[in-house]
């Protein structure tokens, strides 16, 4: 924590910002031609096994905060009846029943936690959302013109 | 700079994995871009790949189609 919070903004001065990069990948969508989609491997923290498992994330600038499908979250140690329920909406208007944890997180060797929503639907996207991760956590630049994102460590 | 190598890489990956095993969960190698398990969602893909003796750090846990193939908010 101290490390954290006293010695590696200093070390980040003389040294540098670690960068992640990633290769655009592409789907193809009709109307639209080819589309990138912003994919990042992100390991989430497996109390079972004691250990990071990565898992492939879409970072979505629009999500307040990272979303989970709801059935993963007993294998990430939570009871959802311990967990405050909140109301979800999307672009259609309509409410989903969530609810809402802080998990750990880790990309590459860099460890954080964030706030994630479970959501009660089994179809949803895993989504690297804002809170905890965007700010304060990484900057994103997304370079259209290198075909790459870097998410740059803060 | 941490240079992070996609396991999906196209579209067309994506395709013909999914013709082949069907939509959900694949744990993918992380080096080689093979598929080392699916399941329809996690738990049985979790099943699988203890089955199989996988090994974890090795594999990155996605879901197929990424995007769905469908337009998205």
């Amino acid at each position: 924590m101290i490390l954290k919070k006293w010695l590696l903004p200093v070390y980040r001065r003389v040294v540098g910002a670690t960068k992640h990069k990633y290769p655009f990948v592409f789907e193809e969508l009709k109307g639209l031609g080819e589309v990138f989609i912003p994919l990042v491997n992100v390991g989430l923290w497996f109390e079972s096994e004691k250990e990071y498992l990565d898992f492939q994330f879409i970072v979505d600038t629009g999500a307040t905060a990272s979303i989970l499908p709801s059935f993963i979250a007993g294998q990430l140690s939570f009871n959802l009846k311990d967990l405050p329920e909140v109301e979800m909406a999307g672009v259609e208007g309509t409410g989903i029943k969530s609810w809402l944890a802080k998990i750990k997180m880790r990309l590459d060797d860099w460890e954080f936690e964030a706030p994630c929503f479970f959501v009660d639907n089994p179809n949803v996207p895993f989504l690297l959302g804002r809170a905890g991760v965007l700010d304060p956590e990484f900057s994103l630049l997304v370079d259209s013109r290198k075909k790459e994102l870097l998410l740059k460590e803060n | 700079m941490i240079m992070e190598k996609q396991v999906i890489t196209s579209y067309a990956y994506q395709k013909r994995v999914v013709k082949r095993y069907g939509e959900g969960f694949f744990a993918i190698y992380k080096k080689a871009g093979r598929v080392a398990g699916w399941g329809e969602d996690i738990k049985k893909l979790w099943v699988v790949l203890e089955e199989k003796n996988v090994d974890f750090k090795k594999v990155v846990i996605a879901r197929l189609p990424t995007g769905r193939w469908r337009y998205q908010t």
